[in-house]
């Protein structure tokens, strides 16, 4: 009884020091471009891509060990959040200097920094690219393809087949050689 | 001395200023632009349009081979040791080049892999061809290939502006788009490739190979059944060797960071059960028909 209450005047002291709000832990992205995905597992649908100093707050995997990955909320221009999952190497806490995006947008005209996603190319093809593909000996049909094969293999179909060679999130730490 | 150069730049400027037309000012404006662009970091969309065309030009130099169960194998296996790259957010995607006759295989600055059918016929287990696909993987995942693209852009920003000069036109992204994916298809399809890249391309793909779950060793024993075969005249598939560092010496340096960097574990071989009921290794069930 007397350590509950000792525990909940810790609580009330803390939240008194902390304004009654939890910060939420920002990072930002590390990279050129980072893709930010819908689950856990680069296998997983890209869902937005992110510029390196993109902000975004993380919601789970803060202090967790057993995740290499960060449940992360992305505010958008139009302030809607986009949810999603993103590798924690990829992430720094600290914002890290300026990309050249905002410097280089533009420069060609056609040339634009894309925030739409991994899926650009899936809205059609620019006007060069077009006459590239046009003026060169080329398939097409086949990029298209391959581009399609990750949306075809679902997250349990490559669990499935980790779990029956014993291998990725299934392996058997044991059977492994590791690292030195 | 920085000092002495700067005043020589502008008593230059000062002399030749006054001569010069708007036109010839707008033209060696330009001029620069176009050599500064050169330097620019490549955009992720420039970097999406490079790799689209490279990509649509390595699968228009063979057939594809249409072997649906063969094509999710191996993009399975890309994708679980992509997973444990540098670049897990990368989307890894193999297509299969009708190419018996040739071991070879390309990668793509943004993950999409092609590797010839000879190569897989020449796998003998999955940890042979995790550690092929996980070399490839690590060209994207350590940036080998978007360093090409930005070399060539580079140098293709560079032959932009002098041909400004001569010829006062505009540059086109559509000319830049050209030439710098065809300079990179050519560098990672045509030439000899960096020796150096390729040596860490082959560590981190054990890396990644190995982190997946696979034996290290599997690239190792792929490597050194490649160059036995060649140097015993019983194989012609040694187009791979035209484009990449001496065998010998990279089954050495496999070797070594093996010693150096893994606990030499050997795999235990993936069963499934083959057509007849029998157990098969994995990859020798799906690459039944290349053989």
């Amino acid at each position: 009884m007397k350590s509950k209450a000792l525990l909940c005047a810790v609580c009330m002291v803390l939240l008194a020091i902390s304004g009654g709000t939890i910060v939420a832990k920002i990072v930002y992205v590390n990279e050129d471009y980072v893709e930010l995905r819908s689950d856990k597992g680069g296998w997983s649908e890209p869902i937005l891509t992110l510029h390196k100093g993109a902000a975004m707050q993380v919601i789970e995997g803060e202090g967790d060990d057993s995740t290499s990955y960060y449940k992360v909320g992305v505010t958008c221009g139009n302030g809607a959040v986009i949810e999603g999952y993103i590798f924690k190497s990829l992430v720094v806490d600290e914002k890290p200097s300026e990309g050249a995006w905002s410097q280089q947008a533009g420069y060609y005209g056609s040339a634009e920094a894309s925030q739409e996603g991994a899926t650009a190319s899936a809205k059609g093809l620019n006007a060069a690219v077009a006459g590239y593909l046009n003026a060169n000996k080329v398939n097409y049909l086949a990029v298209q393809q391959m581009d399609s094969i990750p949306r075809q293999i679902s997250g349990d179909e490559i669990r499935a087949f980790m779990k029956d060679g014993n291998i990725g999130i299934y392996q058997n730490r044991e059977r492994r050689g590791g690292e030195k | 001395m920085k000092r002495i150069v700067l005043l020589a730049i502008l008593a230059l400027v000062s002399i030749v200023l006054p001569s010069c037309t708007e036109a010839d000012i707008q033209t060696v404006g330009s001029a620069l632009g176009a050599f500064a662009g050169g330097f620019v970091p490549v955009s992720y969309s420039e970097m999406q349009d490079m790799s689209l065309c490279i990509s649509a030009k390595i699968a228009g130099m063979y057939d594809i081979y249409n072997d649906p169960a063969l094509l999710k194998y191996v993009n399975m296996i890309a994708m679980t040791v992509g997973h444990y790259s540098d670049r897990p957010d990368f989307s890894y995607r193999v297509q299969l080049l009708n190419a018996p006759n040739e071991v070879n295989a390309f990668t793509t600055a943004d993950g999409r892999i092609f590797v010839t059918t000879g190569l897989l016929a020449a796998v003998q287990d999955e940890s042979e061809l995790a550690g092929v696909l996980g070399h490839e993987i690590a060209h994207a995942a350590r940036g080998h290939v978007a360093k090409a693209v930005a070399n060539e852009r580079k140098k293709a920003g560079m032959v932009k502006a002098g041909g400004l000069v001569a010829q006062q036109y505009a540059p086109q992204y559509a000319q830049i788009l050209t030439s710098v994916a065809d300079a990179t298809f050519d560098a990672i399809a045509l030439r000899p490739r960096d020796r150096a890249q390729e040596s860490e391309a082959d560590t981190y793909g054990m890396y990644y190979a190995e982190a997946a779950g696979y034996s290290p060793k599997g690239l190792l024993n792929f490597l050194s059944r490649l160059r036995n075969e060649e140097q015993s005249g019983g194989s012609a598939m040694t187009k791979i060797f035209d484009t990449h560092p001496d065998i010998n010496q990279r089954v050495t340096d496999v070797g070594n960071s093996i010693a150096q960097n893994f606990h030499p574990r050997e795999n235990s071989p993936i069963m499934v059960q083959g057509a007849t009921g029998k157990p098969i290794e994995r990859a020798q069930y799906f690459t039944a028909s290349l053989k």
